[in-house]
């Protein structure tokens, strides 16, 4: 790339000659797959103790019907104003808001239900891909988030999670290189910016509940 | 030279209240109790840091085929790249890409690097409308003050002065300190910001070369709230922030929240890869001194820092006088590293270049925060919590003598460093002072000891002077086991 001559490229030349002036000894680079990490007895039941630690409520269902039938129970849904659900069978998407112009307007969300691909048992974090859509505003604007995730998918630490993220060769130049937003969640929104006191529901979700299915249908609970 | 305020002048104000400096204490101290606690649950913690320190340097060691490479990709997922060589160029950039997009109102999630550049002022003095969204963050902007700690940034205050903050600015019931409450008020206020903004403005937790994406990790989901509202993101970003490999952010991941705040990961990790739909990124990266250090091995290191702020946390001075009295953006063990550095490290390149009796340029010298290293008991916590391995103590003692080499001490230690170097030197003039001292002391007033010449001894009485000195009691102790030999003890 042929940079245009202005006050910007000259800092970065700048920089570029003097790093490059810079003779530093060669440290190598570890290979990560030689290494061994905690593997636990029962992920499934460490993602459950975790998500209880960081705040949030673990359900384990068989199926997605039986996912809607608990979810259909909560307080938090009877109370629910504008609902928007991304997974098939779990929650639903009130009127009008399936296919809004600009995210602003789901400012008024009260329940978003997304399908996490899997989880992480070391602290309860759930991928969210948000590659394909542009949704991503409402996991923090909705109240309340919902999540759907294959019992049967948890992975041991964030080694195994990035491993489940990479291409074929190990790398992520593929998948990750061809853009969009992806993310970790664990738990709900929250701060301890005033004397330390946790208080749930910060900016984002005021409660997070998983659904953990058991035998997650085909279309279910995958990609939101 | 311009003599300025030390670190133990502006730390007396916040020690001379003494309860509120224990409840500091205390506060933070718990934080790092839940920080061992998340430590002892994961078994190959020691082996992650090791390879946490071995990425980093890994990554310094080629900065530069990194950062083309971060370049490349990143302009290929289309975002737009600004370097900026120091403060003044990355707030001239961000000004510059706000008014292109004709924007007056943006919301800021965390971002140290946006404090060390002092970028607010700078926009508000432009007629932007900048709004802090961390909660923490928010109370000090409030307030018109600077964060006192890099991950706590109100870790200073008590509810109670937040409450009075809330009631005069936003408007919340006065007398009402309960942070539930606060927290909403603050959640309220905030949201009209959010939806309100034109741009969002965000740090960079990790750059991932292999990419050209980042990550951002937030508690509250301020950044993430931030970034997917308005069409414009600005990421403002130091150079060194880099790892290689995507798969290099599960090591940094699993360490920085526990080391942070004792919580097995943030609540919200997120990856952006170019802009979003219809929207516009730029990430701006920053030099502003850091290229200089990788230069020295004794101080490359720092370089690894991920900003968790643990080694502030453990650190006893820093608990017991406050951030504000390091007056820095980073305070802490890391801070008192940094910022000598930074204020040095150019007169030591030009010393290096044009040999030594360089003078100090304006500012250089009066500026030094050379009372930082000292500011520190050498108990080296800092460098048994430290994620990635900066050995934060050594480098601590190393800055003591390059401050001392540049005649920044103060009158009073630079005179008494040279008296007891001359009585260590000298085994005879250490005898004849240890029998004056010993003859002396029970009888001297209390005022020919504890006075103003003393700093050492306000708040802090020696012990009472033996009637022996060591050598004596040794020889003494010789002497009679020579006189009961086998005596079974």
């Amino acid at each position: 790339m042929i940079a245009p001559a202005s006050p910007a490229s000259d800092s970065r030349a700048a920089l570029f000659k003097k790093l490059r002036g810079q003779l530093l000894e060669a440290v190598e680079l570890p290979d990560l797959s030689a290494e061994s990490w905690i593997r636990y007895d029962d992920p499934l039941a460490q993602f459950e103790e975790a998500l209880k630690t960081v705040g949030g409520v673990s359900v384990r269902v068989p199926d997605a019907a039986a996912a809607q039938a608990h979810l259909k129970q909560s307080p938090v849904w009877s109370e629910a104003k504008q609902t928007v659900s991304l997974v098939e069978g779990v929650g639903e998407t009130t009127e009008g808001l399936g296919a809004v112009p600009d995210v602003h307007e789901l400012a008024g969300v009260d329940v978003a239900v997304f399908g996490g691909l899997f989880g992480v048992a070391e602290n309860a974090a759930v991928w969210l891909d948000f590659s394909h859509s542009d949704h991503r505003g409402l996991c923090v604007l909705a109240q309340h988030l919902v999540l759907v995730v294959p019992a049967s998918e948890i992975e041991h630490t964030m080694h195994g999670a990035y491993a489940r993220l990479a291409d074929a060769d190990g790398s992520h130049r593929q998948k990750f290189g061809r853009g969009g937003f992806g993310m970790f969640v664990s738990g709900p929104s929250k701060t301890a910016d005033i004397e330390q006191s946790l208080v749930i529901g910060a900016h984002g979700a005021r409660s997070l509940t998983c659904y953990l299915l058991e035998e997650p249908d085909e279309q279910g609970a995958s990609a939101p | 030279m311009t003599k300025t305020a030390e670190h133990p002048d502006r730390a007396r104000a916040f020690v001379a209240d003494d309860a509120r400096a224990h409840w500091h204490d205390e506060s933070l101290w718990f934080v790092r109790q839940k920080r061992d606690r998340q430590v002892h649950s994961v078994p190959e913690w020691e082996r992650l840091r090791e390879l946490a320190s071995q990425v980093k340097r890994h990554a310094i060691s080629r900065w530069p085929d990194y950062l083309e490479e971060f370049e490349k990709n990143a302009t290929a997922l289309g975002a737009k790249v600004h370097w900026a060589a120091d403060a003044e160029e990355h707030n001239r950039i961000v000004l510059g890409i706000l008014r292109d997009a004709g924007v007056k109102k943006i919301t800021k999630s965390k971002s140290m690097l946006t404090e060390e550049v002092h970028l607010n002022p700078y926009l508000i003095k432009h007629g932007i409308d900048v709004t802090d969204t961390d909660l923490g963050e928010r109370i000090v902007q409030l307030r018109e003050e600077t964060p006192s700690h890099i991950v706590l940034p109100a870790i200073h205050l008590k509810r109670e002065d937040v409450s009075e903050t809330f009631h005069d600015k936003i408007g919340t019931e006065s007398g009402n300190a309960d942070p539930a409450y606060l927290t909403e008020a603050a959640r309220q206020h905030l949201r009209e910001k959010f939806l309100g903004a034109e741009a969002s403005i965000t740090g960079v937790n990790f750059l991932v070369a292999e990419t050209g994406g980042f990550v951002v990790c937030t508690n509250e989901g301020n950044a993430d709230l931030g970034t997917s509202l308005p069409r414009l993101h600005i990421a403002c970003t130091g150079i060194e922030k880099l790892v290689p490999r995507a798969a290099d952010l599960a090591i940094y991941l699993r360490l920085l929240a526990r080391s942070a705040t004792g919580q097995p990961i943030t609540t919200y990790t997120s990856h952006f890869h170019g802009p979003r739909p219809g929207g516009e990124l730029h990430i701006v990266l920053v030099d502003n001194g850091r290229s200089d250090l990788a230069n020295d091995p004794q101080f490359r290191d720092v370089l690894n820092c991920i900003r968790c702020g643990a080694c502030m946390n453990t650190c006893p001075v820093y608990r017991r006088s406050g951030g504000h009295s390091y007056a820095a953006t980073v305070p802490g063990p890391i801070g008192s590293v940094l910022n000598p550095l930074h204020a040095l490290t150019p007169r030591i390149v030009r010393e290096s270049e044009q040999g030594e009796g360089v003078e100090p340029r304006e500012g250089e010298a009066g500026d030094a925060h050379g009372s930082l290293p000292f500011a520190c008991s050498l108990c080296g916590s800092c460098t048994d919590v430290c994620p990635v391995k900066i050995p934060l103590h050594h480098q601590l003692l190393a800055l003591r003598k390059t401050v001392g080499d540049r005649g920044l001490l103060p009158w009073g230690k630079r005179i008494g460093m040279k008296a007891a170097g001359k009585l260590l030197n000298s085994p005879k003039l250490f005898g004849v002072a240890g029998r004056l001292a010993r003859k002396a002391l029970p009888v001297l007033p209390r005022a020919a000891i504890y006075n103003r010449l003393n700093p050492w001894g306000v708040g802090r009485d020696l012990p009472p002077a033996p009637p022996k000195s060591f050598k004596q009691m040794w020889r003494d102790e010789l002497k009679q086991e020579a006189s009961s030999p086998g005596d079974p003890k």
